[in-house]
């Protein structure tokens, strides 16, 4: 039966690289392969063209060896804690729809699925080990590269087999009627135990670190010298050695050593492996509802969002569509009841505001400081996320258009032009965006008093930085999106569409050329707005001085960037119109 | 109403559709017919707008759709085998955006009279996720008829249906015809081709293999029996090799 299942394996994997490689055919998609393939020589392969041996490669300012296996240690056994303490899993172990459709009724023994799904795991565990070989190695190892890979996989595998045990044990528990909190407070109460218990034992065997000589690392105790004390001995070295053991084969010096290490470690892995093979799980429990779910995760990343498809609420739309009018408005319309029923993305930005303003305000308050110093910190607060939104806030809108284009096919049976889809695609989310910048240059401009000292640009009058921001908010929201925008419309194969997700060193090659072509468009669009601003700034500034002066540069600045704006959206617009999405998307249908 | 002459496609050298050539008159209904691959769903999104042919022209009401895509196409309707809706609109928002899209300004009846024919009426406030795979293709159905288009092109429209939405949607397609449409109907249910159909039009390879009543591709045909169905001329055309062109 495994042979079914690695023949199934093996052909999904090479049929995936044929097709990556058929795509090279195409000279953009040839030229964005070569370039990541080149990033990935210059940043891990040409280590690999030295040699095998890590002699004389180690980097000097690495930190000891026996800091590397405590930290590595203390990280497995973190990740344990953390596994023991997410939530029930739907399903023990994460099928597709496919594999339920073909596997579930088969003649297939249920522990013969949880070994393939255990094997067919290793190859992302070996594909992680070379990328950690290569980039993390000189920095861990000590011996032969081949050793530390091996020791490598061991740690890796074994990770994957406890991670996996951990979650089948987790949907157990649940099936058992033993919930979340129940095991998260037993998984915590049990750490906070041990951790209590080697503290009392290390205040008593090794006593408390003397900070003036902890802050050098070698030497009677320096950090290195404490940590081994502690570690080494007692409790904490009950806790921390299986881990530690674990980790030994890859940070081994030498064949010796590796082999030495090795026994246990296997141990450790054919252990887990059994465990998870033998642990009797019901796969069928919750098995389509979580392959569902990764099919709504696949398609809502495939459409720009990130995390779990969210449950859909139809809330009110913002404003009645009249039949009669120019069409972008129903394009505006649409997109806006989308943005605001997928208001996920905007709700972790107020988090994060929120995260940020609420410790502000009460620590200015303990501060005593009052409530002018409080209302100035808001301010500068404001200031700074209006600024960050401009830069960031374009990229985060960008899965509106996304989104429409996986409805290509009928955005262009519509009887519109591209210029107008594009336009109704784009202002939408902007218009939000700029909305959003709006309030927060408000807060900045009501709230935030100018300082006395620093630069001239600081000491100008909130409201009027303020007001420049919002004129220019709108042209640069537009004219950054449609640049975002454009990379999809003209590269839409490296984009992911469909149920297809695009991966591979061509991926990186073309995330890298959008990225420099994105900052080398920005510039070259910017630059002209910067210099009729400044231009404007100079010739009137001496007249009515700064506070006016800088607010009344902006506005032929604005129209500058408007007028990019609009011939960005028309030749793109064009462009749409042309556009072929037969020769661009996977989802090609010749029935 | 709908006119096509030498429509060619071709996706990376491989010759999806080739010379493609046919008319589809007002009140009639158009069966499109062939093998799967043989080029039915590239030739109507050719005739939709949405992929450009590599050669050809179509004609929607007299509007070309190359240089007139925006007429062309406030004309047409095209509803396709999987329906494409818009996750976040409810039943009732689909159709008020279509409504604006295409200009409707009687779109409130419309809507009205389409959701009661489609048994759609208490689903109005439903999201697309909230609705079976049948209610999908009623709405994308109803999107594609509210502004009323003298050229329907149906891909597989009955797919999903239950046996009194496959009624009602024929019947739907039967009356439009009647009042002036062209419509044409790639389906692989010969039965309800050969039912609803006025003219067939069946391809191979992206060409013309038949085309004509059933009667007429019968007679062209000696050794078919008169009294052949049309899965029988189907089986019989399509097995011979496309004539060169």
């Amino acid at each position: 039966m495994i042979k079914a299942f690695l023949y199934l394996s093996s052909r999904s994997l090479k049929n995936r690289l044929l097709a990556q490689i058929r795509r090279l055919r195409r000279p953009k998609y040839l030229l964005f392969a070569s370039i990541g393939v080149g990033y990935f020589y210059m940043v891990a392969g040409r280590h690999w063209m030295r040699g095998m041996h890590f002699a004389g490669q180690v980097d000097r300012h690495a930190p000891p060896m026996i800091l590397i296996e405590i930290a590595g240690a203390l990280f497995v056994l973190g990740c344990i804690v953390v596994a023991w303490c997410s939530p029930s899993p739907v399903s023990a172990l994460t099928f597709t729809e496919a594999e339920i459709h073909y596997l579930f009724p088969a003649p297939v023994a249920r522990r013969s699925l949880v070994k393939w799904k255990l094997l067919r795991g290793q190859l992302g565990v070996l594909i992680s080990v070379l990328i950690f070989t290569a980039v993390s190695g000189p920095y861990l190892a000590g011996g032969s590269r081949l050793l530390f890979m091996a020791g490598a996989w061991v740690a890796f595998a074994t990770m994957q087999f406890l991670l996996t045990g951990i979650r089948m044990a987790r949907h157990r528990l649940q099936l058992r009627g033993i919930g979340w909190l129940t095991r998260t407070a037993v998984t915590l109460g049990a750490l906070i135990a041990v951790v209590g218990f080697c503290f009392w034992w290390a205040a008593g065997h090794v006593g408390p670190p003397d900070f003036e000589r902890l802050t050098r690392m070698e030497g009677e105790g320096g950090f290195q010298n404490y940590v081994a004390r502690l570690f080494d001995a007692g409790p904490v070295w009950g806790a921390t050695i299986p881990a530690r053991l674990l980790l030994r084969p890859a940070l081994a010096g030498g064949l010796t050593s590796f082999l030495l290490s090795l026994p246990l470690a296997l141990s450790m892995l054919l252990a887990s492996y059994l465990w998870v093979v033998r642990s009797g799980v019901v796969l069928e429990e919750g098995a389509l509802v979580a392959a569902r779910r990764m099919e709504e995760s696949k398609r809502s990343f495939t459409q720009g969002r990130m995390g779990r498809a969210r449950r859909i609420r139809a809330t009110p739309a913002p404003f009645r569509l009249a039949p009669i009018g120019r069409p972008e408005v129903a394009l505006v319309w649409k997109n806006l009841i989308s943005v605001l029923r997928n208001a996920g993305g905007m709700q972790t930005f107020f988090w994060i505001v929120a995260a940020c303003m609420i410790p502000s305000v009460v620590v200015t308050i303990l501060q005593g400081r009052g409530m002018e110093r409080v209302a100035q910190v808001l301010g500068m607060l404001c200031a700074m996320f209006a600024a960050i939104l401009l830069v960031v806030g374009p990229s985060m809108v960008r899965s509106e258009f996304r989104r429409d284009l996986v409805q290509i096919d009928l955005l262009k049976s519509f009887p519109i032009r591209g210029r107008s889809i594009l336009l109704g695609t784009l202002l939408a989310p902007v218009l939000m965006l700029t909305l959003i910048e709006w309030g927060l240059l408000g807060g900045f401009a009501f709230l935030a008093v100018s300082p006395t000292e620093g630069p001239a640009v600081l000491r100008l009058a909130p409201p009027s930085l303020a007001l420049t921001g919002a004129l220019l908010a709108l042209p640069m929201n537009l004219v950054a999106a449609l640049i975002h925008n454009a990379a999809l419309l003209l590269v839409p194969g490296w984009v992911t569409f469909g149920a297809t997700r695009t991966t591979g060193v061509e991926r990186m090659g073309q995330g890298m050329v959008t990225t420099l072509g994105f900052l080398l468009v920005m510039v070259v669009v910017f630059v002209p707005a910067a210099l009729v601003f400044g231009l404007t700034w100079f010739f009137v500034s001496a007249f009515i001085g700064n506070v006016a002066a800088i607010p009344l540069s902006a506005l032929p600045a604005m129209l500058v960037l408007a007028s990019e704006a609009w011939m960005g959206i028309a030749l793109l617009g064009a462009y749409l119109d042309r556009f072929d999405p037969s020769r661009e998307f996977d989802s090609l249908s010749i029935n | 109403m709908l006119e096509v002459q030498g429509l060619a496609k071709n996706y990376d050298g491989l010759e999806a559709v080739s010379g493609l050539s046919f008319q589809v008159a007002e009140g009639e209904i158009l069966g499109l017919v062939g093998p799967n691959g043989a080029g039915k769903t590239t030739t109507l999104r050719c005739l939709a707008g949405i992929l450009p042919p590599t050669a050809g022209t179509v004609l929607i009401c007299g509007h070309d759709l190359a240089s007139n895509p925006v007429e062309a196409k406030r004309r047409m309707a095209f509803i396709a085998d999987e329906p494409r809706l818009f996750d976040y609109l409810t039943v009732a928002e689909h159709l008020e955006f279509i409504a604006r899209i295409y200009q409707v300004a009687d779109a409130a009846p419309r809507a009205e009279a389409l959701l009661t024919e489609l048994e759609l009426s208490d689903k109005r406030t439903s999201l697309p996720g909230e609705l079976s795979r049948g209610m999908k293709q009623k709405l994308a159905i109803a999107c594609g008829l509210l502004h009323d288009p003298r050229v329907i092109l149906l891909d597989e429209p009955l797919t999903g249906l239950d046996p009194v939405g496959i009624r009602r949607t024929k019947d739907s397609i039967a009356r439009r015809a009647r009042d002036g449409a062209a419509v044409i109907v790639s389906s692989h249910l010969l039965h309800l081709v050969e039912e609803m159909c006025h003219r067939i039009l069946m391809i191979k390879s992206g060409r013309k293999v038949a085309h004509g009543t059933l009667a007429e591709i019968k007679a062209a045909a000696p050794d078919l029996q008169a009294d052949a169905s049309l899965e029988e001329v189907f089986l019989h055309v399509t097995a011979q090799e496309p004539p060169a062109t």
